[in-house]
């Protein structure tokens, strides 16, 4: 995991120091929201295959899908909550909020 | 964008289920590695453009650690009520809460002990990033940036990172990348903990 945390810190850091100096060329800032958006669809397509591949996933959603659903949306939607409601009290910045 | 990502999964899963020879499982490894490699690059150009974000990041300080802290403790809530919904072992559940969407790895910890727990903490963890992927563009909309790192947990830091990126501001893509190392970093050492109390 550490390899991996490096590589991708390493490739944000280049891509910011990259922008940050002006070495990139307007014409390819202007299409980095595409091009950001055409690979977010290609990883879930890709990511979506993986899922229907994996034999585990699907053999195990009969007997026990409804019990991990549960346990999915509780700890996910208590996550959501906890930070919501704390971050309502100590954060105001909107830049970072989303001026909610 | 949660329609077009809904869409977009379920037409992968299909393929793959259906469609795609199972032998290119291996390669699909590879090419997700390879896209969010290149993606996390144009994250940081994107990033570098936009002169402000470290002085917003800065105004914010230290403050921006309660999104891990408090996103890993709502998740230990959503456990200890599982625990008490489905009558389990308290620690069992706990142990499945802390996943926090890494899927390959909790359940590899707690199988050894029991096979069905290991299988529920496969599942939920595949759910949650799932739930994470549809749901990110919903919560920005509606609840808040920060809480779009609390949704998917560990992911926050790469599989997650670009659904958020698309849809909050660069401030929190930063502030993403840093809670999703500190909850990945977490979790080996919650399941670990958890699972040895069972």
């Amino acid at each position: 995991m550490g390899y991996k945390i490096l590589l991708y810190f390493g490739l944000l850091a280049i891509g910011w120091l990259l922008s940050y100096k002006g070495y990139i060329h307007n014409k390819l800032m202007g299409k980095i929201s595409s091009i950001q958006t055409m690979f977010l669809f290609i990883l879930i397509f890709v990511m979506g295959i993986r899922l229907g591949m994996n034999e585990q996933v699907i053999s195990s959603i009969g007997q026990i899908g409804f019990k991990s659903l549960v346990f999915a949306f509780l700890t996910a939607g208590f996550s959501v909550v906890f930070v919501f409601l704390v971050r309502k009290k100590l954060i105001t910045d909107t830049s970072v909020t989303g001026g909610k | 964008m949660t329609i077009k990502i809904i869409l977009i999964l379920i037409g992968g899963i299909i393929s793959g289920f259906f469609i795609l020879p199972e032998s290119i499982y291996q390669s699909t490894g590879l090419l997700l590695d390879i896209g969010l490699c290149c993606l996390l690059f144009f994250v940081g150009i994107d990033i570098g453009n936009n002169k402000e974000t470290f002085k917003n990041l800065k105004n914010v300080g230290f403050k921006v650690l309660i999104v891990p802290v408090f996103a890993i403790a709502g998740s230990l809530f959503g456990g200890i009520l599982c625990s008490f919904i489905f009558k389990m072992d308290l620690f069992g559940s706990l142990a499945i809460a802390s996943g926090l969407s890494w899927y390959t790895l909790a359940p590899i910890i707690i199988t050894p002990y029991s096979a069905e727990l290991g299988a529920i903490a496969f599942l939920t963890n595949v759910f949650r990033e799932v739930m994470a992927f549809i749901l990110i563009p919903f919560i920005a909309k509606h609840i808040g940036y920060l809480e779009t790192i609390a949704v998917g947990g560990a992911i926050s830091m790469d599989t997650g990172l670009p659904i958020i990126t698309k849809n909050t501001s660069q401030e929190v893509v930063i502030i993403s990348f840093i809670s999703g190392i500190i909850m990945s970093l977490a979790v080996p050492v919650l399941v670990t903990l958890f699972i040895g109390l069972m």
